[in-house]
């Protein structure tokens, strides 16, 4: 059994559990839209722990799954609960007893974890994680996180060519620093921002999925191919294969970091090397699955259950 | 010293009392442990064990939850009367524990867990388990120095660690 933790109609969690289902495999959902009309506990036969989720259903031992998928959301932001500007004071405690002990959980168990917590957060500092990149042996782009305007001007006449992006986890259009943008840049005095180098070429996204690797090539001419049709271009999703010692660095990468299923950002130049970006701890798989049929959900589905 | 600042501090994570707990059960297989790391989760914030661990005893599910009856606060656990425990929290600076004498087990422990999460100056509150051996709850990774010596093993500690990078 395999649990999928998070919203079930989410794309890349239905599209896990389809695949379960594809392959016989027996998926329990625990849904955070449940959480305060079901229950999570722990107690314990002898010195085994026993994790178990109470519901209208009755009660599920969830101990003996072999993988546990987390697609968990801040519960605070679900419509319902923006909508209703207040909840019952049982309700909230319900509900942060439910995800508590399932943080609990996950950051514990000896099962598969794609992905516990601790290790996601390396991706909540960019340039700290970059440094984890560096040291598995990728290339990383000349970087600088300053609210200094010389040192950006200095900075752009070295690389010629720079781009803007936040500096957390935190999501954001990487824009490309042109003459016209350098009239907002005192703006950064009050917020230091992360300046790269450009790097030209295709963008390369690689999910890897326990010993499993996939790697996608997107054809764009935008900066940021995710927001092409904003600006009316176009990017061409298609798989693609990398040379042995760049897969070898991507999963080694993936286990420095301790995430058996992470996306890691590559570029590949025009001179055919591959530059990193970053990794993302919380890959949103299911646009690359649909835009270039690469089988990642039936290899999750697969890693959780040991297959 | 290797207690490295970590993003996850910057981005208001925590480190989580509960989740040791939860961990120390793991690790020694503790049925009063589960028991406590899961019915901690149940009480209103502020309350019960995140501000006073008390060890209960064998935790039981009502029959009420057996059956998936819904109850509020999560299922709810008959609790024996708690019982007194010993427990220390020392403070560890390399490969030494300061303000506490526990057992040399649980002296083992400590350093074992600080080890384990990579720092070389922390504090482990350790307590005796009721069926023998002992548990660890929450691994402060910023712990207050207290005594004159902890003050001195830190600055020995930092000075080989400057020295060692000097050289």
């Amino acid at each position: 059994m395999i649990v999928l933790c998070g919203i079930p109609s989410e794309p890349p969690l239905r599209m896990v559990a389809d695949a379960a289902a594809r392959l016989g495999i027996e998926a329990h959902h625990l849904n955070q839209r449940d959480a305060a009309s079901t229950a999570l506990a722990i107690d314990a036969t002898g010195d085994r722990p026993a994790f178990r989720h109470h519901g209208p259903d009755g009660s599920r031992d969830l101990t003996a799954a072999s993988g546990f998928y987390v697609r968990l959301v801040d519960w605070q932001m679900l419509p319902e609960h923006r909508r209703t500007g207040g909840m019952a004071q049982r309700d909230r405690q319900r509900i942060e007893a439910w995800h508590g002990l399932l943080g609990d959980w996950l950051e514990t168990t000896r099962s598969l974890v794609m992905n516990r917590t601790k290790p996601s957060n390396s991706n909540m500092s960019k340039p700290y994680q970059a440094q984890l990149i560096a040291a598995a042996g990728f290339r990383v782009p000349a970087t600088i996180v300053t609210n200094d305007v010389q040192t950006v001007h200095a900075f752009r006449e070295r690389h010629r060519r720079v781009v803007f992006k936040s500096i957390s986890a935190q999501r954001s259009i990487v824009t490309e620093l042109t003459t016209d943008r350098l009239h907002g840049l005192g703006r950064i005095r009050m917020l230091p921002t992360q300046f790269q180098e450009l790097i030209e070429g295709d963008d390369v996204r690689v999910h890897v999925v326990g010993s499993e690797l996939f790697a996608t090539r997107i054809r764009s001419e935008a900066i940021d191919y995710r927001y092409a049709g904003d600006t009316g271009g176009r990017a061409h999703y298609e798989p693609t294969a990398l040379p042995e010692a760049v897969a070898g660095r991507c999963f080694a990468l993936a286990s420095r970091l301790d995430l058996p299923l992470c996306g890691i950002d590559l570029k590949l130049t025009p001179a055919g090397e591959h530059v990193c970006f970053e990794v993302n701890p919380a890959p949103a798989f299911s646009s690359f699955e649909e835009r270039s049929g690469q089988p990642i959900a039936l290899a999750i589905a697969r890693a959780l259950a040991g297959a | 010293m290797r207690n490295r600042p970590h993003p996850a501090s910057l981005a208001g994570m925590q480190c989580s009392r509960l989740e040791d707990l939860l961990r120390s059960a793991q690790r020694t297989g503790s049925p009063h442990g589960f028991a406590a790391a899961s019915h901690a989760r149940q009480l209103p914030a502020g309350g019960g064990i995140v501000g006073d661990y008390r060890p209960w005893g064998d935790g039981v599910l009502d029959g009420a939850a057996d059956t998936g009856a819904v109850l509020a606060g999560g299922p709810a656990l008959r609790l024996p009367a708690p019982a007194e425990r010993r427990r220390w929290r020392p403070t560890v600076i390399g490969d030494h524990l300061f303000g506490a004498d526990p057992p040399a087990e649980a002296r083992a422990l400590a350093l074992v867990v600080a080890r384990e999460r990579g720092l070389t100056f922390t504090s482990v509150e350790l307590f005796a388990l009721d069926g023998g051996g002992f548990g660890h709850g929450l691994v402060d990774p910023m712990p207050a120095l207290d005594a004159a010596e902890e003050v001195e093993a830190a600055a020995d500690l930092l000075a080989r660690a400057l020295a060692g990078q000097a050289a």
